[in-house]
């Protein structure tokens, strides 16, 4: 009984520094997961470990495959951000599409990425809804306007 | 007491069959994600039945300390339980579906924090439970501790609203209308009904065990 | 434009049945155990 007893005793003690630890995580990493292009731009601080959340802008992606060189632009709608990385990004990863990335801002004016994180909206689609050209409008873009 | 949760348990392993023949036969592959979105069929059930799960520790641990019947201790005990194998099994099997979309198999944002702050809870909450000797005063620790615990349910899912996070909001459990198609919110919804009634013939198992223990102590 | 990333669909099932499965193997044991007598029963 005692050994046991000692065992949960333990438990209790892990699981209660794991529970103040989460807490602690989660009260300084949490409230503000992420800061928007405007929140930095306003008072950006060379070498500073920031994680960075916006739009991935329309026509910013340049991705070299074979140097695995990244460069893209995040967004707010009010402020944008040069973002330069070395690696793949996540497969959901794209242009118009939201984007957390990590890393930080250089003197050089851009923000170098280590981690790149996709965002994926709470929309699902399946082939052929709005939004997705069916075959039907395909075939109305082919023919051209009049057809 | 034993053929209803035998009945339970034929239901539920019914509702399984059609919820998997669904999720990988009648639904679509989704046009952003692809096939790995088909994971979404299993972690959202089972989230939200973690949250029904919890709630009801909530609602029997109030009555517990209320009218002290033992019985509502016992659903209180069965349904954590059963609650932790769920969360568990939401975070495991978010954490898969993370890695392929978001890059990632976990952050601390407010989501995924306060998720792991309700698993680890009601992992303690069972510790309680093991950890004292006198059932009485065990019980009722417990009922504290689970209705305190229970409190983050709300906290989990209003975490996306209320701060910035990498998981995006409900796509159902929202107000207005499902950002789905029709044939995608089917297929999770029959899967939540079977997700739930294993969920109800687990939790009367182990309510059915929870008697006959206590009942052995006492002999 | 997505892989199929079937592995990872694949991984998330299978953990499901097998901590389903295991939880449910476990009221069965329990079950069992509680069926012995009660003199055979000691420890847990």
């Amino acid at each position: 009984m005692r050994t046991k007893r000692t065992k949960f005793l333990a438990g209790g003690v892990v699981i209660a520094a794991a529970l103040a630890y989460m807490i602690y995580a989660g009260v300084t990493q949490s409230a503000v997961y992420f800061v928007t292009p405007s929140e930095l731009t306003q008072a950006p601080v060379a070498g500073k470990a920031y994680r960075l959340g916006g739009m991935v802008v329309k026509g910013s992606l340049r991705w070299e495959p074979r140097t695995l060189d990244l460069a893209f632009a995040i967004s707010d709608g009010k402020a944008t951000v040069p973002v330069r990385h070395k690696g793949t990004p996540p497969d959901l990863f794209g242009e118009e599409r939201g984007a957390v990335v990590e890393g930080s801002w250089t003197p050089d004016g851009y923000f170098k990425a280590t981690t790149i994180l996709a965002k994926h909206s709470e929309e699902y689609k399946a082939p052929h809804d709005e939004g997705q050209a069916s075959p039907k409008e395909l075939m109305k873009t082919l023919k051209g306007p009049g057809a | 007491m034993a053929t209803a949760s035998r009945v339970l348990g034929w239901l539920a392993a019914l509702g399984l069959a059609g919820g998997l023949a669904m999720g990988f036969g009648v639904a679509p592959r989704e046009t952003t994600q692809g096939f790995v979105q088909r994971i979404m069929y299993l972690h959202v059930p089972t989230a939200w039945v973690a949250y029904l799960a919890f709630g009801v520790v909530f609602v029997a641990s109030i009555v517990y300390l209320a009218r002290r019947t033992d019985a509502a201790d016992r659903v209180a005990h069965a349904s954590a339980e059963v609650g932790v194998v769920f969360t568990g099994l939401t975070i495991a099997a978010g954490s898969i579906w993370g890695k392929p979309t978001w890059g990632t198999w976990w952050t601390w944002d407010a989501r995924l924090t306060s998720v792991a702050v309700l698993f680890v809870m009601y992992l303690g909450y069972l510790l309680l439970r093991g950890m004292i000797e006198e059932p009485e005063r065990g019980a009722r620790y417990a009922a504290v501790l689970g209705i305190i615990a229970a409190l983050d349910v709300p906290l989990v899912h209003f975490s996306v609203y209320w701060w910035r996070t990498l998981h995006q909001p409900p796509s159902v459990m929202k107000p207005g209308a499902p950002t789905m198609p029709p044939v995608i919110l089917a297929t999770l919804l029959v899967n939540v009904v079977a997700f739930t009634l294993l969920y109800l013939y687990f939790v009367t198992k182990r309510v059915e065990l929870l008697r006959r223990e206590q009942e052995a102590r006492l002999a | 434009m997505m892989p199929d990333n079937w592995g990872y669909v694949a991984a998330a099932y299978a953990l499901a049945l097998v901590m389903f499965g295991g939880y449910w193997r476990r009221l069965r044991t329990r079950e069992r155990q509680l069926r012995t007598p009660p003199s055979r029963r000691r420890g847990r």
